[in-house]
């Protein structure tokens, strides 16, 4: 069912407002108790409206801050003085290993998808973001995960190779312990997280605006988050697979960085930056975002070149990937592979040098007032602006060399990382507190903590430089006397301690001022023109305004007044239940009302497990993680079960101005499907990592070694029976569509029970050919890479076969039809894909050496 | 099957995919034929590398040149408006401004091409 094209003349800027007055008098209350947040002990655990799960994931986000921000001082203390004793050299590697992976992973990440989840739905009007249950499985995840991940410091058991775990020094060989399983597998649910994250967020933005909000008109912060998504989507890939190869080295001797095996260290480096890179832009462009909303605010003016700005976060998102290998610069690499690279990073500083001019552009036009953000604003741009400085610098090949390693590169990336996302999410916090709690944070305590930080993280990280050219090198644990490092030394750990103090009073000011109540005061105490200082319940503004210009507030008198009297758009509820308005992509004309889920158990539970699934896998608990890994998987399906897939509960909604929209739709045009094409361009991601590990090896290797004496290549007709199955899987869920459409449900689960044996099948007879051809895995990197595409097909394989039982299980108990089909359309696509994934496997694994190598 | 709004947030970033299409391809031809040692090899009596860079750095300019022009001639024609799911005004705009940012990295990306060695 696709919807009609309504809009039309309702989203006139001249038409009458859509809904009149007087509203039915219970419309409001009745919108209110569907909304309403559950009572007692069911609070906040099942809770998913974004206004608490928002604001819990950024209180989560800056409760890891601190615990890293406490590290970093013990690290200070260390270095205080040359030969210190206070931690000892193990202790050091792994506080410094745990403050980078937790500032990283736990708090920049979180943080920046927190304030999306909590901002997106306000700024676009939305009721909430899409798959309300998803983010709060993505928190919840998180939650619980990362603080199991910081209690390995207490234990002795935390990583200590450093935030990127290069091998060969984290390979089993240097390092038995599991301190690096707790990386590897810790830092899997986080992964899972802010991919969820990026999958509501890339749907929410495109499909949940406000009518008449084009992309011309979207906030900038919208802009930023969308690109920040995008990325998510295309970067975390990468630092998967490299956990999933380093993981399987480790664990079962698979030797894809061991040279003696024909591995290479260099891949993992590789793989790791080509996510690392874009990760700082990840972290740096919704802070952008959040600074292109405020400085407007504060000085009372139109952001000057908006569209320039847009335009700067998409090719941000995109040069940033063509970064990766400037932090390979000293792993001898041909210097013109490292031209290019230096060249796309010049490249990548115009679209941020547009924002930066932006930004100054826009505080000239106007007048500004020093209210608490704009101080963090001004702090920003000095801070980042000589961390992008030293970005330019150390993008100089030969002076990277000099650099490399040492604390100039501490203090660049300080700057980098300070200015550019903690100081914008503090001027962000200030900003939209009153959003939040309804009124202001103190303005006496928020200027000496701006000023006790910005002169604290000054006077802490400028003198690193220094020390780094004098020569003090990274991750070392302590120095000798008189090489002239004491003073710098000295310097940097006072300052941090002066940091920290800001730290404190800022804690001090949220105490003491901040409360949620959602719904409280109305206000817009910084007189801004954007849509999330509306008058707010947790369902949002009580009625989904029309837009006609990117600054709604100044340009529509009386708006905040018409939401609140519910005369825009769907002013109560049509179906009962919780829903939003589903937009069309570029000019947000309404398509369909989405009945979206509430508060529930399932969801909850389900991320309890999977936090519960990677720690016990870490501490190697086996039978423990196949418990957790069972009930969450059921959870899950519960979730889905009974939460899903409602189907059309009334034929039509009527949200006002004539507009008559279904509840229901399926296809390209519903956020579920959506949301399944950018899950499925993340899983393409991955195997395209799987395929350059092969390019890449098959490189480091030589004809010769591809595959290497004593493996063979499997004979062909095993692929040609392979893909013979495929293709009648293939042919089968055609069927299974053509008998949908038929209305004949039933037979069309029992297709699919029968194609599922096909497709594992498939897969089983690919294992055979690859093992009676005396490829084995621990033997060579060949081997290695080949099995690596047997596990990722194996878990494919896993994966069809529960979403194709959970398929028929729905089929058989009615409730799929020709109508309501979004399972077995979403079903029918991630399968689709497995297959075309499986063949492609088929290639790597047959065609690949027989083209490439001497087999 | 046709996706509402698909084709012109494809087209706005178009001149950034070509971008990306050029930088892979330019890296990984040059990484692979120095990896295989052919740093002295010729393709029609030009040294191998910078006749691949700068023929597919050739290739790209084309590319952007022409989904920019296509995007400026849609911009001027009159079909463009402010309402209008597939000639929203501000998307062609976008497409246009993203293949200039394009053409600069691509062309300060294969400049070295000329100063340095290839394998060295």
């Amino acid at each position: 069912m696709t919807p009609p094209d309504t809009a039309g003349d309702a989203l006139r800027h001249d038409a009458p407002l859509p809904n009149p007055l007087p509203r039915p008098p219970d419309e409001l209350p009745r919108l209110e108790r569907i909304w309403r947040s559950p009572r007692g002990w069911a609070f906040p655990w099942t809770e998913v409206n974004n206004n608490w799960i928002g604001v819990l994931y950024l209180g989560t986000a800056g409760l890891f801050c601190v615990l890293a921000v406490i590290l970093s001082l013990l690290m200070r203390a260390q270095l205080a003085v040359p030969g210190n004793d206070l931690l000892d050299q193990e202790t050091y590697n792994q506080v410094f290993t745990t403050h980078g992976t937790m500032m990283m992973f736990l708090f920049a990440v979180p943080a920046v998808e927190a304030l999306g989840v909590y901002l997106l739905p306000a700024m676009l009007a939305a009721r909430d973001l899409p798959f309300p249950r998803l983010s709060a499985y993505a928190y919840w995840a998180y939650a619980v995960g990362g603080l199991g991940f910081f209690t390995s410091l207490f234990f002795g058991l935390a990583p200590n190779g450093g935030w990127f775990m290069y091998p060969p020094l984290t390979s089993h060989e240097y390092s038995p312990g599991i301190n690096a399983d707790f990386w590897l597998l810790g830092i899997g649910f986080i992964e899972i997280s802010a991919i969820a994250g990026a999958v509501e967020i890339v749907v929410g933005i495109l499909r949940n605006r406000a009518p008449g909000m084009t992309l011309a008109r979207m906030p900038l912060f919208a802009w930023a988050m969308l690109v920040f998504a995008v990325m998510i989507i295309f970067a975390f890939p990468a630092v998967i697979w490299a956990t999933v190869l380093l993981e399987l080295e480790r664990a079962f001797d698979w030797p894809f960085f061991l040279p003696d095996r024909g591995g290479d260290p260099l891949l993992r480096q590789h793989l790791f930056w080509f996510f690392g890179h874009p990760e700082v832009y990840i972290i740096f462009l919704p802070a952008a975002g959040a600074v292109s909303m405020i400085v407007p605010a504060m000085v009372q003016t139109r952001m000057v070149g908006y569209g320039l700005v847009a335009m700067a976060l998409v090719a941000t998102g995109f040069l940033s990937f063509g970064l990766w290998v400037h932090h390979m610069y000293a792993t001898g690499i041909p210097s013109l592979s490292l031209a290019f690279f230096s060249g796309a990073s010049f490249a990548v500083s115009v679209p941020t040098g547009i924002q930066v001019f932006a930004w100054i552009a826009t505080i000239a036009s106007g007048k500004p007032k020093l209210h608490v953000p704009m101080l963090f604003v001004f702090g920003f741009l000095f801070i980042f602006v000589l961390g992008g400085l030293t970005g330019v610098m150390v993008a100089i090949v030969p002076f990277d060399w000099q650099a490399h390693d040492t604390y100039f590169i501490v203090a660049h990336l300080h700057y980098v990382l300070i200015g550019g996302m903690v100081f914008p999410l503090l001027a962000g916090l200030y900003y939209w507190a009153p959003s939040a709690a309804g009124w202001r944070l103190s303005v006496r305590l928020g200027k000496w903590v701006f000023w006790l930080l910005f002169l604290g993280v000054n006077l802490t990280f400028f003198p690193m430089h220094i020390s780094g050219l004098i020569g003090m090198p990274r991750r070392v644990w302590t120095y000798p006397e008189g090489m002239g490092l004491e003073v710098w030394n000295m310097l940097s750990t006072a300052s941090a301690a002066v940091s920290a103090l800001g730290v404190l009073l800022l804690l001090v000011d949220l105490a003491r001022n901040f409360r949620m109540s959602p719904g409280g005061p109305a206000d817009n105490p910084f007189n801004a023109a954007t849509l999330e200082w509306l008058p707010q319940g947790n369902y949002a503004a009580r009625s989904i305004p029309r837009i006609t210009s990117r600054e709604p507030l100044w340009d529509q008198p009386d708006l905040a007044e018409q939401v609140r009297q519910g005369r825009h758009f769907l002013p109560g509820t049509v179906t009962g239940l919780r829903e939003t308005l589903v937009t069309s992509p570029v000019e947000a004309r309404p398509q369909y009302v989405a009945i979206i889920p509430g508060p529930a158990w399932a969801h909850f539970i389900a991320a309890l497990c999977t936090a519960g699934f990677f720690l016990s896998l870490t501490v190697k608990l086996l039978w423990l993680a196949g418990i957790f890994g069972t009930v969450a998987v059921s959870a899950i399906l519960y979730w889905l079960w009974t939460g899903t897939d409602l189907g059309p509960v009334v034929d039509r909604a009527d949200i006002g101005g004539g507009l008559c929209l279904p509840v229901y739709v399926s296809g390209p045009d519903s956020v579920s499907w959506w949301a399944m094409v950018v899950l499925l361009l993340v899983d393409g991601t991955v195997f395209a990592c799987l395929g350059f590990t092969h390019a890449f090896l098959w490189l480091s290797n030589g004809d010769a070694q591809w595959p290497p004496p004593g493996m063979g290549v499997p004979e062909v007709a095993f692929p040609l029976g392979s893909l013979a199955l495929l293709a009648g899987c293939a042919g089968l869920l055609w069927l299974a569509g053509r008998l949908l459409r038929q209305g004949r449900a039933r037979a069309m689960g029992g297709v699919v029970l029968l194609a599922l044996p096909l497709f594992l099948l498939a897969l089983g007879l690919d294992l055979h050919a690859v093992w009676q051809a005396g490829i084995r895995p621990t033997l060579h990197a060949f081997g290695a890479a080949t099995f690596a595409n047997q596990f990722w097909q194996g878990l494919h394989g896993l994966m069809v076969a529960t979403m194709a039982l959970y398929l028929a299980a729905r089929a058989f108990a009615g409730l799929i039809d020709p109508v309501r089909r979004i399972t077995f359309d979403n079903v029918r696509i991630f399968w689709l894909y497995a297959l075309a994934q499986a063949a492609a496997g088929l290639c790597l694994t047959h065609l690949l050496p027989r083209a490439l190598g001497t087999g | 099957m046709q996706v509402v709004g698909f084709s012109p947030m494809l087209n706005a970033i178009a001149g950034l995919i070509v971008w990306a299409a050029h930088f892979l391809l330019v890296y990984g031809a040059q990484a692979t034929v120095c990896w295989r040692g052919l740093a002295g090899a010729t393709l029609w009596g030009q040294p191998l590398v910078p006749a691949i860079v700068l023929g597919l750095t050739a290739l790209g300019l084309v590319a952007v040149a022409l989904i920019g022009g296509r995007a400026w001639r849609r911009l001027h024609s009159g079909l463009a408006s402010q309402e209008g799911e597939e000639q929203s005004q501000f998307t062609l705009w976008m497409s246009l401004a993203v293949t200039l940012m394009a053409a600069l990295a691509m062309v300060w990306e294969a400049v070295p091409v000329l100063i340095l060695p290839p394998c060295g």
